[in-house]
This record gives structure tokens, sequence and C-alpha cells, in this order.
């Protein structure tokens, strides 16, 4: 295994303990991730997604780490998926984001919500990589107000048909199902998620967006819908429901989300060590310059910190996943998930920039690998839940209810 | 930058005549991947130009080769060589086992190519090598 990552898996299998099929896991995952960093680097500098992430997670039976046993996945508990998580951001947060959306947002949210027929009919093909999920709520008009989307769906001889846009997708033009909301046109306050089938007539990529600053190897996409039928089947949980099918997707995804910022500060300090100890300047290493090792410490403090926070919100999230029914616990990892974010993808964007400091004139390059990280990690900042939406509901979590300055 | 690695490549039976031919400079030379020429120096050494693409770095390397060990279970080849503002010096050993072969590396890297980081340039010199002894594999099915 990978130093740092063997050295964190000793940790966590102390605090918590870790099974024979765990650490499987996170050996398997070990394997893909030092398979998949060549790849990455080199889809990254040529600024195009990275089909063979798909390719090499399935390789190793890693598409479907959090789906239960039963539907052909891992069965993993939320601290394993931490720990996977985190060892795919070392190699980047383009493979994080895939996987985020893939198995938190995607296949975790239909083991949630979908009844049992929609779990036999796509977790298993999801587990064994044969079919890609995205996750369709941002819309041009309504990214943290989903509430305010303009997506529509009716109702008609038993049949729904959406019509609307979809914004900043991630997987959106590889994905061959993806979770779609709409607000309903009878009653407009009643939002629902559906699972959509992408070669659907009416679906349409619009734009594979590429002009971002960064998470060049993620697919991101424009979409649109034009009347795409989709069958009352394919109704995900309740009708009128599915904000709470998202927001619950959402908490999962976070958790994923900082454990991959957590990774990618693993790998900012195993560069900036490396790099630090091997320049020259001024005669002696940069490492022995105590201006580096300021930095070095600030990497450090900020890893270990959002490090252990990832950690318990997972630990949290297990306790939840036993309770779901226990609103007090959904509160709390609501809170721990959003903190936990929160931190971890400030961090980062923090570290990866200390470790361009470092780097110095070789830093401010888009070939540096540590260059790489700053321009991925910033998004994390913004997709699933801004900072400001998370300082608000962290804030309104310790203030009560009647404090939700978003409503 | 200093570098090790190490490496395991099972070659199903075919180790001994692989192993023959690794410590040949003949076959060596032409299971070098990238290699655009090259001059045979004397009966252990020989002078390449290599075509090193990787990131930043995408120049010609001219690269002295050097066969330091070849007995019937281990062989020793050491390459240095610059270009493109970068230096590369790389120990090589290959140990004979009976059903596999075991190598070990030591490198030392400067100028542009160090700032890559040892994780990617593990990766792509564990692949090189792996190409490398898999290249010899399909010339000792010829042969």
């Amino acid at each position: 295994m990978e130093q740092i990552f063997s050295q964190t898996v000793k940790e966590v299998q102390n605090l918590v303990g870790l099974s024979r099929e765990e650490m499987k896991i996170l050996e398997d995952v070990d394997s893909a991730a030092s398979e998949l960093l060549e790849y990455e680097y080199q889809y990254y500098l040529e600024h195009r997604y990275n089909e063979k992430i798909p390719e090499i997670l399935s390789k190793y039976d890693l598409m479907g780490i959090p789906i239960l046993t039963k539907y052909q996945g891992r069965g993993a508990r939320p601290i394993v998926h931490a720990l996977a998580m985190e060892r795919l951001g070392q190699v980047g947060m383009g493979v994080v984001t895939f996987a985020d959306v893939h198995q938190f947002l995607g296949s975790l949210t239909i083991q949630q919500w979908g009844n049992e027929e929609q779990k036999q009919r796509y977790l298993p093909k999801a587990a064994k990589g044969s079919i890609i999920l995205a996750f369709a709520l941002t819309e041009p008009e309504a990214g943290s107000d989903p509430s305010s989307m303009l997506s529509t769906y009716s109702a008609k001889d038993g049949r729904y048909y959406i019509t609307g846009s979809k914004y900043l997708i991630s997987n959106g033009s590889v994905a061959d199902n993806m979770i779609v909301f709409a607000r309903g046109i009878e009653n407009s306050k009643e939002i629902s998620a559906f699972i959509l089938d992408t070669k659907s007539t009416g679906f349409k990529v619009e734009m594979k967006l590429l002009d971002k600053p960064g998470l060049f190897t993620s697919d991101t996409a424009l979409l649109s819908m034009e009347e795409v039928e989709v069958s009352k089947e394919d109704l995900l949980g309740k009708e009128g429901k599915g904000l709470s099918v998202a927001y619950s997707a959402l908490l999962n995804g976070r958790i994923g989300i900082g454990a991959g910022c957590v990774g990618v500060m693993d790998d900012c300090l195993k560069q900036v060590k490396e790099r630090s100890i091997n320049r020259v300047q001024h005669g002696k290493a940069i490492a022995k310059h105590q201006l580096i090792q300021k930095h070095i410490a600030k990497i450090a403090s900020e890893l270990e910190a959002s490090r252990w926070l990832v950690y318990r919100a997972a630990l949290q999230k297990e306790k939840y996943d036993k309770s779901p029914e226990d609103i007090d616990l959904r509160l709390e990892t609501d809170r721990m998930s959003a903190i936990a974010k929160y931190t971890a993808s400030n961090a980062s964007f923090d570290v990866a920039d200390r470790a361009m400091q470092i780097f110095g004139g070789f830093g401010y390059n888009l070939f540096s690998p540590v260059t790489r990280h700053f321009l991925d990690t910033r998004v994390a900042r913004i997709y699933e839940g801004t900072d400001e939406i998370m300082e608000l509901k962290i804030a309104s979590t310790i203030l009560g209810k009647e404090y939700e300055a978003y409503r | 930058m200093k570098l090790t690695y190490s490496g395991v490549i099972d070659l199903l039976g075919d180790n001994d005549r692989v192993f023959a031919l690794l410590g040949n400079p003949e076959f060596l030379i032409k299971s070098i991947p990238d290699v655009e020429s090259s001059k045979r120096l004397d009966d252990r050494s020989f002078e390449a130009v290599i075509k090193l693409k990787l990131s930043i770095v995408s120049s010609s390397i001219r690269t002295l080769i050097q066969i330091r060990e070849a007995t019937k279970d281990s062989v020793v080849i050491h390459a240095s060589g610059s270009g493109g503002g970068s230096s590369i010096a790389l120990l090589i050993s290959f140990q004979r086992n009976p059903k596999e072969i075991r190598w070990s590396a030591d490198a030392e890297v400067s100028g542009l190519i160090s700032g890559l980081g040892s994780s990617i340039l593990n990766t792509f010199a564990k692949r090189k090598i792996e190409e490398t002894i898999r290249s010899i594999q399909k010339a000792a099915a010829i042969v």
C-alpha cells in the first residue's frame, strides 16, 4: 500500500477495527489508485475526461463500494468508503468526483430510496460498472436553492414527461442513467425524483463544459430534456418527496468529497516533503529554511484536523444508517458531514496553494503535480454545497431550525 | 532527487531465456522502448538516444548504458543521460527466481523532471522497465 495510506489504515484499524473483507477493499482501492495515477495525470494535461476511471474501478470491483453485497456491491460501511475516497483523492479530485457521483449520489441514493424492483434493476449493473450514474439537480437558475428549479414534469397515461435544463452535471455526458429532479406541472410545490435513461428521446447533452479552471478529467455537462418519457416504475421515492431524496444524497456525497480532499492533502504533504528535501537554494535544502517549515507545519495540521473530522462524520453516518428514523441522529450526521466537507475542502485548497508556494516557479506551471490539486480542489468549495450553504447549515444546527437563514 | 523502485514480473515459464537475453546488449538495446538510435561501444556498453516524453520533459536523451554484471542469476545495468533540462542516472538489478524476475532500481534525477515528483516518476519508470522485459520476452519467443 501507498505509505501514507497504509499508516492511515493502521490508525483506523486500531480505532474501529476493520474486517478482512474491508482490508481487501482498501487493498483493491490502493491497486486501482496506483494504476490510475499516470492516466489521471496524462488526461489532466490533455484537458479531457479520464475514461480510464470507470474501466479501472470496474477491474478492481470498486464501482459499488457502499452498495450491499446482495446487489453485487462490496457492502462497505461509511468509514471504509471514506478511506477509499481518501486514497482516490491522492490521485486527484477528478477521480473522486466520478466515484462520488456514481456511488454516493447515484447508486447509494437508489439503495436508500428505491423500491426493490428498482434496486434489482439498477444496483448490480452500477456496482459492476456496466452502467454509469449521474445526479441532475442543479440548473442554470437553481444552484444553492434547488427548490427554485424550473424543470417540470407532467403525468399522462401512467407515464411521466420531463422538460427542462440541468447544468454543471458531473458524469453528465457519459452517464447511462441519472437521477433527475423536476417540479410537478399540476402541483408546482411538488418536486419529485426520477431515474432517467439518457438514451430516451428528448434527452440531449447540450454542451460538454470544457472551459473550467480545473477538474479537467471529470466530465461536466449542460443537459436539456424535452418531454423525456419516464415510466411510473422509475419514480424514485414518493411523488413530491424529491427534495428529501436530493438532500439525503448530498449528505452522503459530502463525506465522500471531504474524504477526497483529505487524500489531496496527503499527496500535497508527500510532494512538498520530497521537493523541499531535494531542492537546494542558498546552499542548503529548502526544507531547512524555517519559512518553508512553517508551510509544512500548516499543511500537516490542516490535514490531520480535516482527516479526523471526516472519519468522525463517517462514523456518525454509520450510526445513523442503523437508525434512519432517528431525527436527532440525522441532524447530527447532517451537521458533521457539513463540517467535514466545509473544513476539508477549504483546507485542501489552502494546502494546495501552500504546496505551490513551496514548489516556487515550478509550482506555477500546469505540469506540477501540486498545481493540479490547486486547480482541482477549488470546486470542492462550491459543488455539493457551497461554503456559504455549509456555514448556514452548520450555524442553524447549533442555533435551531427557527434560525435557518435560507428559509 | 533519489528514487527507488522495485517490481516482480511473472514470465510464465520464459524466465531462463528472457534472463539470458537481458544481459545481451544486442537484445537489450532492441527492447528498450523509444530508442531513436544506438551505437555499440564495447561488449558491455552502448550509447543510445532515447526519446523521453513525460509531461514537461519531451526530448531526446543521450544515454550511456552499461551492463555491469551478467551472471545466470543476476543482471545489473547502469544508465545515465541528460537532455531537455533534466538528468537521469539509473542502476537497475534483475534477480532470476524460478517463476519470476525480481527487479529493483535506484535512480537519481535532477532538473525539470525532478519537479514531477516521485509518484508520477515511479509509475512511469515501472511501466518502461516492464515494457523492456516484455519486449525481451517477445524476442525470446522468436529466437
